[in-house]
């Protein structure tokens, strides 16, 4: 999955939310307001390895 | 071995940003495991600037953690706001092929899945920013301690 294609994915998906990617087809395959939300759709789709990413709550630069 | 950063969406209207679409972050993929029980695979940011490791709740609670059980903390930040209760367990992470037990923070309100801190991360690896890079990256290498 390209830089450009990982960002649309994300784009596309939303701030502030889980979701389990499959990184062979660059596809969301789980997402949810949980983590367990997102793995478990994902496992409901026979994605048993997915790549679980949270996003931000804004596209904007942050300080921790 | 070199992870490469990756790539989220930036706003180009945000003056911080200077106009870019994209943005590079130092993620490193981890699991943790509480007990006998593994997470999926997630996304954590390497972050030198932070004292401990911290990871969102909602991965705690699902590995049957007992988040308010652990020990309460309070979590702030460089910047001025409201600072949240933060509770510490004793877990392992896996980093790059290693398992070790790190004390985590449990966070419910994270910004993201997971901070990898100087407890938990950088005392186990050298890590080496390379932001110059195409695509820009960072070297860890796991340190053994006699």
């Amino acid at each position: 999955m390209s830089a450009e294609q990982r960002v649309k994915l994300l784009e596309e998906a939303g701030p502030d939310v889980w979701i389990a990617v499959d990184e062979n087809k660059g596809q969301i395959v789980g997402r949810g307001e949980t983590y367990a939300t997102a793995v478990a759709m994902a496992e409901e789709a026979g994605n048993s390895d997915p790549l679980v990413i949270k996003t931000p709550p804004t596209w904007a630069p942050m300080v921790l | 071995m070199r992870i490469p950063y990756a790539s989220f969406p930036a706003n180009p209207a945000e003056p911080g940003f200077g106009g870019a679409s994209i943005t590079w972050v130092p993620v490193i993929q981890v699991q943790l495991i509480v007990n006998h029980a593994a997470s999926r695979r997630f996304e954590a940011l390497a972050d030198s600037g932070s004292f401990s490791t911290l990871f969102h709740s909602s991965i705690g609670t699902a590995l049957g953690l007992k988040i308010e059980t652990g020990q309460r903390s309070v979590l702030s930040g460089v910047v001025a706001g409201a600072e949240g209760a933060i509770y510490y367990h004793k877990v392992k992470l896996r980093v790059a092929g290693s398992i070790f037990e790190i004390n985590a923070g449990f966070y419910e309100s994270l910004s993201l899945a997971g901070i990898l801190g100087r407890h938990g991360l950088f005392e186990h690896f050298t890590v080496t920013f390379d932001p110059a890079n195409q695509p820009p990256g960072m070297e860890i290498t796991r340190l053994y301690r006699a």
